[in-house]
């Protein structure tokens, strides 16, 4: 059980701090994430793979949070984020500003690195569409960026 | 650079990860498999399941949750003790204290003043049972009191954003049995282990003791006011609030509203 976690919870916790947007809630969400795909462990068809569909519980989670605002009051701990981390700036202002569906693409693609099968198999989507959303955020991007090609 | 250059540098991640609070999310997720495991229905995860590239998991033996698959030592059975006549909440601290967990079932109030108590048990005070999670049944009388003809109890399964409880919680289900005037909240479920809210004298707040190993925790539930009425029955929103203490003095809470409506299930 620990070498399962420690091989998926850092990847978790990214995951749930690219999508959800918020570094400070992050461990949260990963959390709630590993906790609700472990204990639904025994309904897992083991002819799957274990790691894309934990992957895709993981960003529907992140997703969830993010659509439900996050409300929330974390009491106890006045310690600061030691990132520092302000505001997202310059490029990440764009993404963030970008439709729901084409600013998830972009960080699953660019964040985490996955190819488009893999961002159409977390999503749920054609790989067709995944391709589509990213171009157009792409050239979203590059317009209000003016980024040369 | 491209823009693809650029998106990859601004997404980099460098970010450390808070051991202590790793140490959290191992023990909630530990709990977490170890309840998919007593459900008994795990299939093994082999390394074939997984993706091929750079596992080092197959390497060290990864095993799903089976029974007894895991690495954790058997307690030494302890013997239940008696809980009848305890209120449900003292009931659930007597058992914890022993590693051990109450699956709780309604009972008929027979005896005048004996609503919330337990007036049942199984297995009986003196048998054996195995931390942790060895279950013991109890049998709590139902508080008599008169409930308006508005259609079913509600229960509407709700995910009332657990997400900043370092807990295992993957569902919050509210029972309310709406009444002329209000509404009357007797019990809470949290990932099937039911909670008997009480009212606390002075406040609108119903209050449960949540039982849950190393942790401290209690459930408020406004009494919340008639919405509207829909169908069968009024629409009820209520005022979830959720606070949880750990042993290492910190604390977490979540606030959320849970609409709750008759008919559903």
């Amino acid at each position: 059980m620990s070498a399962l976690f420690a091989r998926h919870w850092p990847l978790a916790c990214r995951t749930a701090r690219l999508l959800g947007g918020n570094a400070a809630t992050a461990e949260d969400v990963a959390q709630e994430a590993l906790v609700r795909a472990f204990g639904r462990l025994h309904r897992f068809d083991s002819s799957r793979r274990f790691a894309p569909w934990l992957r895709r519980v993981v960003i529907n989670t992140a997703l969830n949070h993010r659509r439900r605002g996050g409300r929330l009051a974390h009491l106890g701990d006045d310690t600061p984020d030691p990132s520092g981390r302000a505001e997202p700036a310059g490029v990440l202002r764009l993404v963030d500003g970008l439709p729901e569906d084409r600013r998830v693409v972009v960080l699953l693609r660019f964040g985490l690195e996955l190819t488009p099968s893999e961002i159409a198999e977390a999503l749920g989507v054609p790989v067709g569409t995944v391709n589509s959303r990213l171009n157009r955020a792409l050239a979203d991007l590059r317009t209000r960026m003016e980024v040369p090609r | 650079m491209s823009l693809e250059d650029t998106l990859q540098v601004a997404l980099r991640d460098p970010e450390a990860l808070d051991p202590r609070r790793s140490e959290a999310a191992l023990r909630a997720v530990t709990d977490a498999a170890a309840r998919s495991r007593r459900r008994g229905q795990v299939r093994r995860i082999t390394a074939a399941t997984l993706p091929a590239a750079g596992l080092a998991a197959a390497a060290i033996g990864l095993w799903a949750i089976l029974p007894g698959g895991d690495e954790e030592p058997a307690a030494p059975p302890v013997s239940v003790p008696d809980v009848r006549g305890l209120r449900e909440d003292q009931a659930w601290a007597r058992l914890r204290a022993l590693g051990l967990t109450a699956d709780v079932v309604s009972a008929p109030s027979a005896l005048p003043g004996a609503g919330g108590t337990v007036v049942a048990q199984r297995p009986s005070p003196g048998a054996n049972a195995t931390p942790p999670g060895g279950q013991v049944r109890i049998s709590v009388a139902e508080v008599a009191s008169p409930v308006a003809d508005v259609g079913n109890p509600v229960a509407k399964r709700v995910y009332a954003g657990m997400g900043c409880i370092p807990a295992s919680c993957d569902e919050l289900r509210l029972a309310a049995w709406p009444r002329r005037g209000g509404i009357r909240l007797l019990t809470a479920t949290i990932d099937g282990q039911r909670i008997r809210l009480h009212p606390v004298p002075g406040t609108d707040y119903w209050q449960g003791s949540l039982p849950r190993s190393g942790v401290a925790a209690r459930l408020l539930a406004a009494r919340g006011t008639l919405d509207a009425w829909a169908g069968a029955g009024p629409t009820v929103v209520v005022d979830v609030r959720l606070r949880m203490s750990l042993a290492d003095g910190s604390a977490y809470g979540h606030r959320a509203p849970v609409v709750v409506r008759p008919g559903w299930g």
